[in-house]
């Protein structure tokens, strides 16, 4: 697995690093929890007929900047820079969990900058009747199988590699959770219901039938938010044996649905 | 400004060297002095006549809140945000968060002692007749430079009867054995009461009439 090209993006003056790799249209992607520690399979796969362009959130592996972020138009605005920066206005957007939420408010607030759009298990929504699960207060023996349908996927995304940093690179993983508990206090309810029908892109909402974290029924909620309007071509997919990383468990099956989707 | 540094621990002096040792070094690097008045340490004690009537008085307290008091879920043992980078660059696990890791499944072959033999070996209860107390007493200030101790004779399911006898014993025989310490330093932060013409006037207690049944 050849590594992708490092660049450096200045984000409310804190560096944020974005990964490129690959061929073709231009490919934005915003990470999940935990976010990018290291390349994935999944974006190799990507990045065989898309140029992959994967920007870290504040705060997320090789970003900081997270604890100047108060409110959440704050780490909206942030985003948008992000995407800005990184060369991704106007692309097609995927996000992930975390990256999910923040991919749709790019595309509802400001609907020229993302072409077509993937949501994979996206945060935002909250129902009292399904609540998510809490991230952010899990025993550690717990964590992975929230994480993953297949933990050891999350272990493996998590483990320092070789020659990592025996310090920073622990730091780097609890910064990335702060990073998203600051973004999502309490429970992911940014009250995005509000905003689902204006976005306009394409989309596909996909979702790992075994996601322990945010109920797989999430979906429709979704899809009945963007659907009805000026969307109106809002599909919704399950991925089987997958978690709420969908993409830690099932790189290739997410990945298809992605680019044909994409188109 | 300066602000006395409190180090509330339940695992005692051995467990708290580091941590009091890193305050000390970094108040070296501010070119602080060392008036150990800046530095206070939480200690529990359990006196008495002789170090064998002060393992049959406190190993049931002391036992009971070692085994039965620090059982913190350890979900909430480090919340996102709790601990700054720089704590965690230096290693230093927060009070939560040893308790916490005690309690869980994971941990559970590092358990800290719950035993009186540990509890004792660890430093955790400092146990003994009033002059093997002062000899330790002695020891923690000076090995950790601190010149304020707080001290729990009171822990677990102790009886109150026992809490008086401690704490008694503590006043009387131990404490004045350990005045003379670092006498040499001035105690700028300890409180200092209202000039007598400033304080409020008490007012006199009236006891409210109880209703009548």
């Amino acid at each position: 697995v050849s590594q992708p090209v490092t660049t450096t993006v200045e984000v409310n003056g804190f560096p944020c690093r974005v990964w490129t790799k690959g061929n073709g249209p231009k490919l934005g992607f915003l990470a999940g929890l935990g976010g990018l520690p290291r390349w994935l399979p999944f974006l190799d796969k990507l990045a065989e007929t898309r140029t992959v362009i994967a920007p870290s959130l504040p705060g997320y592996p090789g970003a900081t900047g997270h604890t100047e972020l108060d409110s959440h138009l704050d780490w909206v605005l942030a985003v948008r820079q992000l995407i800005d920066k990184a060369g991704l206005a106007g692309a097609d957007l995927v996000g992930a969990s975390v990256g999910g939420t923040f991919a749709a408010e790019m595309a509802a607030i400001f609907p020229a900058h993302v072409g077509r759009l993937v949501l994979i298990a996206p945060f935002g929504l909250f129902d009292d009747q399904e609540p998510a699960a809490d991230p952010w207060a899990q025993r550690r023996d717990v964590l992975p199988g929230l994480m993953c349908a297949d933990g050891s996927k999350w272990t493996a995304l998590v483990t320092p590699p070789e020659g990592a940093n025996s310090v920073e690179w622990p730091i780097e993983m609890s910064r990335a959770s702060e990073a998203a508990a600051r973004a999502f206090w309490p429970l992911g309810n940014t009250r995005l219901e509000k905003r689902l029908g204006l976005i306009a892109a394409p989309t596909l909402v996909l979702w790992g039938d075994r996601d322990s974290l945010l109920p797989p029924s999430y979906a429709q909620k979704f899809a009945a938010g963007i659907g009805g309007g000026i969307n109106g071509a809002t599909r919704v997919e399950t991925i089987p044996e997958a978690g709420h990383l969908a993409y830690l468990d099932q790189p290739d099956a997410v990945a298809r649905a992605v680019l044909t989707h994409l188109g | 400004m300066d602000y006395v540094y409190c180090y509330l621990s339940y695992y005692g002096y051995k467990a708290g060297l580091a941590t009091m040792q890193g305050f000390w070094n970094e108040m070296d690097r501010l070119g602080k002095d060392r008036n150990p008045y800046r530095a206070g340490f939480l200690q529990f004690v359990g006196v008495a006549e002789s170090r064998q009537q002060a393992m049959d008085l406190y190993t049931e307290p002391a036992e009971y809140f070692y085994g039965r008091c620090l059982h913190v879920d350890p979900r909430f043992a480090s919340p996102p945000g709790y601990t700054t980078e720089a704590t965690q660059r230096a290693g230093i696990e927060s009070m939560v968060a040893k308790a916490a890791n005690t309690a869980s499944y994971s941990n559970k072959l590092s358990l800290k002692a719950t035993n009186m033999k540990d509890i004792v070996d660890g430093g955790y209860v400092i146990i003994g007749s009033p002059d093997e107390v002062v000899e330790q007493i002695r020891h923690v200030a000076k090995s950790l430079n601190v010149g304020h101790l707080m001290l729990l004779l009171q822990y677990g399911n102790m009886s109150k009867d026992t809490t008086k006898y401690n704490s008694r014993l503590f006043a009387e025989k131990v404490m004045p054995k350990v005045k003379d310490l670092f006498g040499e330093w001035e105690d700028k932060w300890w409180p200092k009461p209202l000039d007598k013409d400033q304080r409020a006037a008490v007012p006199a207690f009236r006891p409210q009439p109880v209703a009548a049944e």
